[in-house]
């Protein structure tokens, strides 16, 4: 999957998680990171068709090959991880009541 | 596979008029069933855990008992008999023993926690976000349904409230002993817990609330799947005729969605396609896919009686998110002015709201659709209006906050701006023994300069006083209308209700009108109609955020035995 590079640090401020171990920020950014590529992954699913699909998991056991694929199908990605996070950001937010 | 989501065509169905949910019921059930025939045979299991086998292979049963498959319901039947055996072998009146204790330990502690903190208290169960708190769990307290033989699921519901009440620093020596840092430190840890899952734990995308709705939305595409497929020339055709309905529901919102912009997200999509709303925080909830998502998107009404047993009354729940029709209407609003009625007769019941949120998610969506949905409309804000000015717990709902309770208070100067306590007299706390019914603090008025209300006596000859004259009072012209009933005996006195409505008075914009009428055929109750001007000019967030709303959290206020929880 397209490998999208997360402000470590904005989001840990952002959720106010500072008050946190290392360990434990840590650990809470690595879930963050998983569950963006996981939704990532849906999104992109869900924008392509059956053929392209086929394509892309044919690509798949090259990473290079397929983030090529997947930028030149879609230009805009960076943008639309970027979207997932806020949306990510925002959940947590509404339920760390910040 | 469909190419084109937008696509659709016109095929129809003469196959049983099952809803989405049931079909799509169906098809996961089967899949189960093939699992737990496996199961019976001896081969490895496939399935999900017991409970949720249960649960799923329940619903199997319900579907072919409609369906009037007596050997599939037989088949479903001995499936569920061999799985509860598995789940509970021979102990299960111990366990029932440790539930009924854990509820009872549970019920008190949120009793309590009312208790302390009065009327219209901000508790923070969770709201739309934070599933698995409790929050529902409260309101299904059912010592009855303990013994249907399914308190496991039961059992670790308590199990949830407690742990509900530990976050919120009741009931807990361990919390106790914590400094607030500490407290604060452990609540965010737990939070991220349950939205994310835990570091390492291999079932982490399956107990996370947000990776679970990520499988909703992966099911969604599965289920678009199963609906569609290409023929051989490499057209999109319908893949059955059975989903045709299905396909129907499905693609209706999906080009309501494309008509508004189309999704910001996959999760407002996925939200939008289960519920017909904003139903995010649902399908969190729920954690299991599109048909449970859209099912708790409505607010369910519950009635607490004398024991605190409760009723889940999910049809109403349902009937407040099908779409409009005047005689559903009707119905509805029958039954929940009868069973508010009752609540009242009964001197000792309230009503709980679950899910609040999804009631004010219904009003909300409700201005952004088409005009004939203000049926649908009208019955949410009715509920609203109803349930709120008997004496509801609004749970789980992020409600009070979103609505204003503090800033209404304030702005009212009847209480501290925190919602906290209001003052004239009017403060209300419930008992700490949960089989009490709220009492009304007849303490020391507060600060605020706000109207007192008392309890209204009925008048020597045993009748109820006379309903009030018609009352306008002119805020604003006429607009958009909408209409909720009250009780004046639910709101105490008959000067309390004009009271209420000054207080909407400064509470809704200058120019609105305000109307409170007796009804002819019952001078106990009162209709309370509000108009506005240019509702279309207004916007959403003024009419639907706030203005209507903000009538419905003065009936809040003013409701002797409302409480507010979210």
């Amino acid at each position: 999957m397209f490998d999208y590079r997360i402000n470590e640090d904005a989001i840990i401020r952002e959720l106010n998680l500072t008050d946190l171990s290392p360990g434990e920020q840590a650990s809470t950014l690595n879930l963050i990171r998983t569950l963006l590529q996981d939704r990532a992954s849906i999104r992109i699913e869900l924008a392509l068709n059956s053929d392209e699909l086929t394509t892309f998991n044919e690509l798949s056991t090259n990473q290079a090959a397929a983030e090529a694929y997947l930028l030149q199908k879609f230009p805009n990605i960076a943008n639309m991880y970027a979207d997932e996070l806020a949306m990510i950001i925002a959940q947590l937010k509404i339920a760390l009541n910040i | 596979m469909l190419q084109n989501s937008h696509e659709q065509t016109s095929a129809t169905t003469t196959e049983p008029a099952l809803s989405y949910d049931e079909m799509y019921s169906i098809e996961r059930g089967n899949a189960i069933g093939e699992a737990y025939d496996a199961t019976l045979a001896g081969v490895e299991q496939k399935g999900d855990t017991l409970e949720q086998d249960i649960e799923y292979v329940d619903r199997q049963i319900q579907l072919s008992d409609k369906l009037g498959d007596q050997a599939r319901s037989e088949h479903f039947r001995a499936i569920k008999q061999s799985t509860e055996d598995q789940l509970w072998g021979s102990d299960q009146e111990e366990a029932l023993r440790v539930a009924n204790e854990k509820l009872d330990e549970a019920r008190t502690a949120y009793a309590e926690q009312i208790a302390n903190r009065g009327a219209n208290t901000v508790m923070n169960t969770g709201g739309e976000l934070m599933a698995g708190t409790g929050k529902s769990a409260f309101t299904k307290f059912d010592s009855q349904k303990l013994k249907e033989k399914n308190g496991q699921f039961r059992y670790e519901v308590a199990l949830g409230v407690v742990a509900m009440l530990n976050e919120d620093n009741i009931a807990s020596e361990n919390t106790e002993q914590q400094t607030p840092e500490e407290k604060e430190k452990q609540r965010k840890l737990v939070v991220i817990e349950q939205l994310l899952g835990k570091e390492g734990d291999p079932d982490a995308n399956q107990t996370g609330e947000l990776f679970k709705l990520n499988e909703a939305v992966r099911q969604m595409r599965i289920l678009k799947s199963k609906l569609y497929e290409k023929d051989d020339d490499g057209n999109i055709a319908e893949k059955n005729g059975r989903f045709a309905r299905a396909r129907q529901k499905f693609y209706k919102r999906w080009n309501q969605l494309s008509e508004r912009g189309g999704a910001k997200s996959w999760a407002e999509m996925a939200a939008y396609i289960g519920g017909g709303g904003i139903a995010a925080g649902a399908a969190l909830g729920a954690g299991l896919g599109l048909g449970v998502a859209g099912a708790a998107t409505a607010g369910l009404a519950t009635r607490i009686s004398k024991t605190l047993a409760v009723t889940q009354l999910e049809k109403r729940s349902n009937a407040l998110r099908a779409d409009a029709e005047a005689e559903d209407m009707a119905k509805f609003y029958e039954e929940e002015r009868a069973r508010a009625h009752q609540a009242v007769e009964d001197g000792d019941s309230h009503w709980v709201v679950d899910d609040a949120h999804g009631i004010r998610d219904v009003i909300s969506a409700g201005f952004t659709e088409a005009a004939n949905k203000q049926a649908r409309r009208n019955r949410a804000r009715m509920a609203i209006g109803i349930l709120t000015v008997s004496g509801a717990v609004l749970v789980g709902s992020q409600l009070a906050p979103r609505i204003g309770i503090g800033s209404l208070t304030d702005r009212l100067g009847i209480g501290n701006p925190d919602g906290t306590h209001r003052g004239g007299g009017n403060n209300t706390v419930t008992s700490s023994t949960p089989t009490e019914p709220p009492t009304t603090n007849t303490g020391k008025p507060g600060t605020g300069t706000g109207p007192t209300t008392q309890p209204q006596k009925p008048t020597t000859n045993g009748n109820r006083p006379r309903a009030p004259r018609p009352v306008t009072i002119k805020v604003n012209e006429i607009g958009n209308n909408y209409v909720a009933e009250v009780y004046e005996q639910h709101l105490g006195l008959r000067r309390g209700f004009l009271e209420m409505i000054r207080a909407a008075r400064v509470s809704i914009a200058e120019g609105d009108l305000i109307k409170v009428q007796s009804d002819p055929s019952d001078p106990n109750k009162f209709w309370y109609k509000v108009t506005q001007k240019g509702a279309k000019n207004i916007g959403r967030s003024a009419v639907g955020s706030s203005r209507t709303i903000d009538v419905m959290k003065v009936l809040a206020e003013y409701s002797p035995k409302t409480k507010l929880v979210y």
